[in-house]
């Protein structure tokens, strides 16, 4: 389980595949107030960053992947 | 603010103008070559000096813009409306910016998303299919932020030869999820990834719309590497990217290494010189490109002191186009960059001889508006030494001072008047400022209407007083939009009438003795005079009667009587009804007058006579209730003393006979229902004095009844502004010679 929802907090741990983006929206959509963590995330596919980037929900930590944390990071916290 | 700041905002401000004119010609006709290239030098010229101040966003915006123009001169594409509209509005951004830049000296931080939003409206949504299959979009470097690029060209240095920054633009299949693709995993994999944008391919949706299996992105990047290392990342989806090389330049000439002024403006030189050797410019269009070109050179050298080497430049221009041969600008642009190298022979360039010198003077208009108001307070002392002479002749035994005083106030007198002759003269400019406002104004608002509308504009060359000219704008639009929602018929009713569907506005302007008289015509439907008529009789501006004596002409004025509209409906255009009454107060206060003429189907024209100049106004001064106010002599047709038995009441109200008719009598007092003052002259039992109003515009004569009058004066008059400006009674005040101020009343909005 990659994407889940923690103490009203949606967690993505290690590899995001694409199946994880509908998982995703589906928990925003629920929790319209829930922060997203990241901290422990290695890699998302396009789907998933498409989702967070349409979501513009606050976003928590960093995540420990250099690409995401180089050129995602600005995508997600500048939507 | 700094000189050359100022210099660049005056001459932008004049090329928009030109560049918005040029546009709406274009619209208009669209085959004219010499229009595109004219309203492409505008934006090539406003594109360079912008580079010269480094306002990047700006600069980004017109080169796209200006690439636009180029593709249109070169038949690349059409010219539509649509694209004409955006070139208008880079021009309203431009404008925009422009006025950001004076206030604050900077721009607002949306203008890097304004910039970018007009480029992507630019390029427009079929820019990809009329580009070639695998054309490069980096002359769009401006979707990268600054620090993004200089670190892309940082980033280069350093590298092995053979290696280049490329612009990518991935638009991923919709459906490439199903396909198994992973679009930022690719990029992540893409060697030397320097810049990263991920945009919506339209706009992003509501989460709730999301479909989280199709993808809606495009990506642009930029990559430093070897072009094959670079397509070789995308082999797989090489039907979606757009991949191609960079040249530095085009990244942006600003931003060469060590962003020193001296590189920028090195960098607008070299651009210029490479616009100069651009082979491809159509012949016809050479001249044009070698004027922008050296205005944009010049501008640069002036920014960093290079006077000399300017000056230089603009001779060399002068040569060119003589001889037809670009030389010589070629050499002064050489000149120019290698004297920027060494001082030394800059300074020698510095004592060239310049072209001559003796064009007009750009001034602030705040230097000539002092000394406008300088000048009026030398009238008010020299109306004071006017009143010492007086005094002096009054006093006994002074008979050999008082002549010496009076022949010095009447050498002062004349002095004051020829400089204030002299400095309103400064103070004329040219209708045109006004009219230029209107072709933009006509045309959108024709597109709104569906109602097609051609703009003739006449006599934009002729001048008055600048505070006249700014005060003709408010009116004339309120004119025009009459005229465009009113006054012209639907397409369809007007072919039913057998008129040109297009119909015409003109906005015409002439000097008429010393007068300016602007006008507005249309051909349109023409004014309902008996609807008016019965309108200003329901709304009891006059009685039944009363309408039956007036003729054609005089009803028709009805329309500037306050309170009536000839529509039944207002709409958001021109609003309810007040509208003409304003015009023709906004008219009055600067001493105009307003007239119209209007024939049923063949349209109206609504008549401004204006003064030329805020020339000296000549003033009684009265009294009443204790208060002095100031009555223009030019309505006042006499000044009579009354008995009390020549007063006779009709209807309850004081009026008598003047020169066989009868006349209303207003007390000034009680009109402006000043308190009463124990003023032991006031009601003292003697003749009235009245002065006898011409009430202008057909309102006939009326008798207004004073305390006391006083001096005669010319006064320099000024305009009431802000809050008081709405009150009609008055046309303004002026300084006394005491020092107080006295109004001025503007006694045809006097009655009540």
């Amino acid at each position: 389980m990659t994407v889940r929802l923690a103490d009203g907090v949606i967690v993505l741990e290690g590899d995001c595949p694409v199946d994880e983006a509908e998982a995703l929206l589906d928990l925003l959509l629920a929790n319209p107030n829930a922060p997203v963590d990241w901290t422990a995330c290695d890699q998302l596919h396009t789907s998933v960053v498409q989702v967070l980037i349409v979501a513009r929900r606050s976003i928590r930590g960093e995540p420990g992947d250099a690409f995401l944390r180089r050129w995602i990071v600005p995508h997600i916290h500048l939507p | 603010m700094n000189a050359l700041l100022e210099q660049f905002l005056l001459e932008s401000r004049d090329l928009i103008a030109e560049g918005t004119r040029g546009l709406i010609a274009l619209e208009r006709s669209p085959e004219d070559g010499e229009l595109v290239v004219g309203v492409f030098r505008v934006f090539h010229t406003l594109k360079g000096s912008s580079g010269v101040f480094g306002i990047q966003p700006m600069t980004r915006m017109l080169h796209a813009a200006e690439d636009m123009l180029a593709a249109i001169r070169d038949g690349r594409t059409p010219i539509d409306p649509a694209l004409i509209d955006t070139l208008l509005e880079c021009l309203d951004q431009t404008a925009r910016w422009l006025d950001e830049l004076e206030v604050r000296d900077g721009l607002s931080d949306d203008a890097d998303g304004m910039a970018a939003g007009l480029i992507r409206r630019l390029r427009g949504d079929d820019a990809a299919a009329t580009a070639p299959p695998d054309a490069p979009e980096f002359d769009d470097p401006g979707i990268f932020s600054e620090a993004e690029r200089s670190a892309a060209i940082e980033a280069l240095r350093g590298q092995a030869e053979g290696t280049s920054i490329f612009r990518v633009v991935y638009q991923p299949d919709p459906r490439c999820f199903f396909n198994g693709d992973d679009p930022l995993k690719l990029i992540a994999g893409l060697p030397g990834l320097a810049a990263l944008r991920i945009s919506p391919q339209g706009d992003w949706p509501a989460l709730e719309t999301l479909d989280p299996f199709r993808c809606d992105m495009r990506i642009d990047a930029l990559a430093i590497g070897e072009e094959a290392a670079i397509r070789h990342a995308f082999r797989l989806v090489a039907d979606q990217v757009r991949i191609a090389e960079v040249p530095l330049r085009a990244l942006s000439p600003q931003l060469s290494p060590g962003p020193k002024s001296d590189d920028i403006v090195g960098a607008v030189l070299a651009e210029q010189r490479l616009l100069l050797a651009s082979t491809d410019t159509p012949p016809g269009e050479v001249a044009g490109r070698w004027g922008s070109a050296a205005a944009a050179a010049a501008n640069a050298l002036r920014y960093e002191g290079g006077n000399g080497h300017a000056a230089a430049v603009a001779a060399a221009l002068a040569e060119a186009v003589e001889r037809h041969d670009p030389s010589p600008l070629f050499r002064a642009l050489d000149q120019a960059v290698q004297g920027r190298q060494s001082p030394g022979t800059a300074a020698a360039s510095q004592s060239a001889p310049s072209p001559p010198a003796s064009r007009s003077l750009r001034v602030e208009e705040q230097r000539v508006d002092r000394l406008f108001a300088l000048v009026g307070e030398m009238i008010v002392a020299k109306n004071t030494l006017g009143w010492l002479a007086g005094r002096t002749a009054e006093a006994a035994g002074a008979g050999d001072i008082v002549r010496p005083l009076r022949d010095l106030h009447a050498l002062v007198e004349r002095l004051t008047r020829d400089m204030h002759d002299a400095v309103v003269r400064i103070r004329m400019v040219p209708v045109g400022q006004v009219f230029d406002r209107f072709p933009r104004l006509v045309r959108d608002l024709s597109l709104r209407l569906g109602k097609p509308v051609d703009l003739l504009v006449e006599g934009e060359g002729t001048s008055a007083d600048k505070t006249v000219v700014e005060a003709l704008f408010e009116p004339l639009l309120h004119l025009v939009r009459n005229s465009l929602d009113h006054g012209i018929e639907p397409p369809e009713m007007r072919r039913g009438a057998g008129k040109p569907e297009r119909a015409t506005v003109t906005l015409r302007a002439f000097h008429a003795g010393d007068r300016v008289v602007v006008e507005v015509s249309d051909d349109g439907g023409g004014i309902d005079i008996a609807a008016v008529g019965r309108k200003a009789v329901d709304s009891r501006v006059l009685g039944e009667d009363e309408l039956g004596a007036l003729s054609e002409a005089e009803a028709a004025r009805l329309i500037f009587a306050p309170g009536l509209s000839t529509m039944d409906e207002t709409s958001d255009l021109s609003g309810r009804g007040v509208g003409m009454a304003a015009v023709r107060m906004a008219i009055e206060r600067i001493g105009g007058a307003v007239g119209v003429e209007t024939v049923r189907h063949r349209g109206t024209t609504i008549r401004l006579e204006l003064p030329l100049t805020l020339a000296l106004l000549r003033i009684v001064t009265v009294s009443a209730r204790g208060r002095r106010f100031g009555v223009p002599l030019d309505v006042v047709a006499e000044t009579i003393r009354l008995s009390d038995d020549r007063i006779r009441r009709i209807r309850g109200r004081a009026a008598f006979t003047w020169r066989e008719q009868v006349v209303p009598l207003h007390p000034l007092g009680r009109i402006l229902e000043l308190p009463e003052a124990r003023d032991p002259l006031s009601g003292s039992g003697g003749d009235r004095l009245v002065l006898v109003v011409d009430a202008g515009g057909g309102g006939g004569f009326f008798g207004l009844e004073v305390d006391g009058i006083g001096d005669r004066l010319e006064v320099a008059l000024r305009p009431m502004d802000g809050l008081l400006g709405n009150i009609p009674a008055y046309l303004g005040t002026t300084l006394q010679g005491d020092g107080q101020v006295l109004l001025i009343l503007n006694p045809k909005e006097l009655p009540p």
